[in-house]
């Protein structure tokens, strides 16, 4: 069971690394608002790897703070990945017309 | 001009190897100094140290290893008597034995290969090994254990009973007449049949020396003398009780002597501090009339204090204060007042002292003291025993308490996987070798990316999604308009 433990932390840092390089490429490539959405994506990622490396800190003294902070961390996260969404999901309604500008109709 | 260019390219290499290892060195310098400067001469020591540790002893006739016992038990229950017969074939490359039950010690500095556990009950399974311990190298060979089933009745007629097994190591019965050592803090073991049992150890010497340690559940206890004895002829009285029913008790006792050394003097008196001298009573005429003749004391009770030692947590960390209690229980009235030395001390499972401190208490029935030592952040984590030693008058009243200490986590890696800060600190170089190796791994993944990225001759924008057919230009089927 700790092996097996071990191994999802493993995969998980992992996956999270990757998914930092990946989003950073999609930046790169993409502009307007399909770049402001893949940043939005990628600081949610940072924030959840920063909780996840936090959860590592295990001094007794200062256990509280470290919870605390990883706590705050994945609300940012889920919070940038929010936003992430709703800013995707505009485009997708723009491109699809279903936010028609007014005067057109 | 090709291999001028290998040259500087290793040059290049070979510089950069050489920054890497001085910064991981100083690096490994600054923070344990930081942390400890203790910590890095042991952590240096402990790296660095010889391997031949053995003591090698040369006698008449060439000795091998101790052999592994095979061992039978056999549980009899006979004239009201249960217990577990325990025998083994001789072993000539053997001096001693320890026999643990369950894991734990049972007895040890056993000179032959037998014994008896009467401390038994009916219904109970016990699993036995014997250690085999002999002066040549590995030092000791332990047997496969072995299983001895009670009985489900046996009616049992219940005698206390307390034995003296080893004196310095060596068993009792291997002495021939009185035992003698050169060592002033002599270390006795013996059993009881009282499991967990308060056992009383009481010296009359110049200084009448009363202690006090808990049996482990299997009857087994080992008593160190606290203080250094005067040479000469001394008689340890040993009373074992019920802590729960006082009224169970039973005692022996054992004569013994200690002789000089030839080289005048041991380490126990070099590890010892010094002791400020035992102050007078504090308030002026109330003094107690101290007696100059030594006390005629044979049972714990005659003892003019009793008190208790209790830590007040029973696990503490590295670096961290270990606190206690010192309650008095029971003082003579004479005594009420005066103020006593108290020496405190942390000692780890080979009886080394890794802390200590001195300083006094004023001796009042009833009156709790609390206190601390610091713990140093260098000891290592492991069973370790509080000692706490009150010197009054002509008398030295100590006592003992379990203590653990556990190693300073820094981080969990979960799984039960966890780094301590010294753990972190001595693999100082590994761990920074691995960080790099990952970071420039998971740069060279950037990298990657960013060279894909420049080979685009666009960005993508919206606008481009939709003339690659991402958004339809119709509804889909099935959509009502």
């Amino acid at each position: 069971m700790e092996t097996l433990s071990l191994i999802v932390d493993s995969i998980l840092f992992v996956s999270l690394l990757l998914s930092i390089v990946f989003t950073a490429g999609v930046v790169w490539r993409v502009e307007m608002r399909l770049d402001v959405s893949y940043k939005f994506y990628l600081a949610a990622i940072v924030c959840f790897l920063l909780a996840e490396i936090f959860d590592l800190w295990y001094v007794p003294e200062t256990r509280e703070i470290a919870i605390l902070a990883s706590h705050a961390l994945r609300t940012l996260f889920s919070v940038l990945f929010l936003a992430g969404i709703l800013s995707m999901r505009r485009i997708v309604r723009d491109m699809d017309g279903e936010r028609r500008k007014k005067g057109r109709k | 001009m090709k291999s001028r260019k290998q040259k500087n390219k290793w040059k290049k290499v070979a510089g950069i190897h050489v920054r890497v290892s001085v910064w991981m060195f100083v690096s490994y310098l600054v923070l344990s100094v930081a942390y400890s400067p203790e910590f890095l001469v042991s952590d240096i020591r402990h790296k660095w140290s010889a391997l031949a540790d053995d003591t090698i002893t040369i006698t008449g006739r060439v000795l091998g290893p101790p052999q592994k016992a095979v061992v039978t038990a056999d549980s009899v229950c006979s004239a009201g008597t249960l217990s577990v017969r325990l025998d083994w074939a001789d072993d000539e490359n053997s001096q001693s034995f320890d026999v643990l039950r369950d894991g734990a010690p049972l007895v040890t500095g056993l000179g032959s290969s037998s014994y008896v556990d009467t401390t038994v009950v009916v219904g109970e399974t016990y699993s036995y090994e014997v250690v085999s311990n002999g002066p040549m190298s590995p030092g000791s060979a332990t047997s496969d254990p072995v299983a001895a089933v009670m009985p489900d009745e046996c009616v049992v007629v219940f005698v206390p009973s307390v034995e003296i097994v080893s004196f310095q190591g060596k068993a009792i019965s291997d002495y021939v007449g009185i035992p003698k050592t050169d060592a002033r803090k002599p270390t006795i073991t013996g059993t009881t049949n009282i499991p967990s049992a308060q056992v009383d150890f009481l010296i009359n010497d110049s200084v009448v020396v009363s202690s006090r340690v808990f049996a482990n559940t299997n009857g087994y206890w080992s008593f160190r003398v606290p203080t250094n004895l005067s040479y000469g002829t001394h008689t340890i009285f040993v009373t074992a009780s019920d802590p729960a029913n006082p009224s169970v008790t039973v005692s022996k006792s054992l004569t013994f002597r200690i002789v000089k050394n030839k080289s005048d003097g041991d380490d126990d008196t070099k590890t010892e501090p010094a002791l400020p001298s035992t102050p007078k009573p504090s308030v002026p005429g109330t003094a107690p009339t101290l007696s100059l003749e030594r006390p005629a004391t044979t049972s714990p009770e005659s003892v003019p204090l009793d008190y208790t030692l209790r830590p007040l947590s029973e696990e503490v960390y590295q670096g961290r204060d270990v606190s206690f209690e010192v309650r008095i229980i029971r003082l003579d009235p004479a005594y009420a007042g005066t103020s006593a030395v108290a020496k405190y001390s942390l000692i780890d499972h080979e009886g080394r002292v890794v802390a200590t401190s001195v300083g006094n208490v004023a001796l009042r029935s009833g009156e709790s003291v609390f206190d601390r030592i610091y713990l140093p952040p260098y000891v290592s984590g492991g069973q370790y025993r509080l000692r706490a030693e009150l010197f009054f008058g002509k008398y030295a009243v100590s006592r003992e308490a379990p203590v653990t200490v556990l190693p300073l986590p820094i981080l969990s890696f979960g799984g039960g996987l966890m780094l301590t800060y010294p753990d972190l600190l001595s693999r100082i170089g590994t761990i920074s070798m691995l960080l790099l190796l990952l970071l420039l791994l998971w740069l060279s993944l950037f990298l990657r990316e960013y060279l894909l990225y420049s080979e685009s001759i666009r960005h993508i924008t919206e606008r481009n999604l939709i003339g690659a057919g991402f958004f339809g230009r119709k509804k889909r089927k099935g959509v009502s308009g």
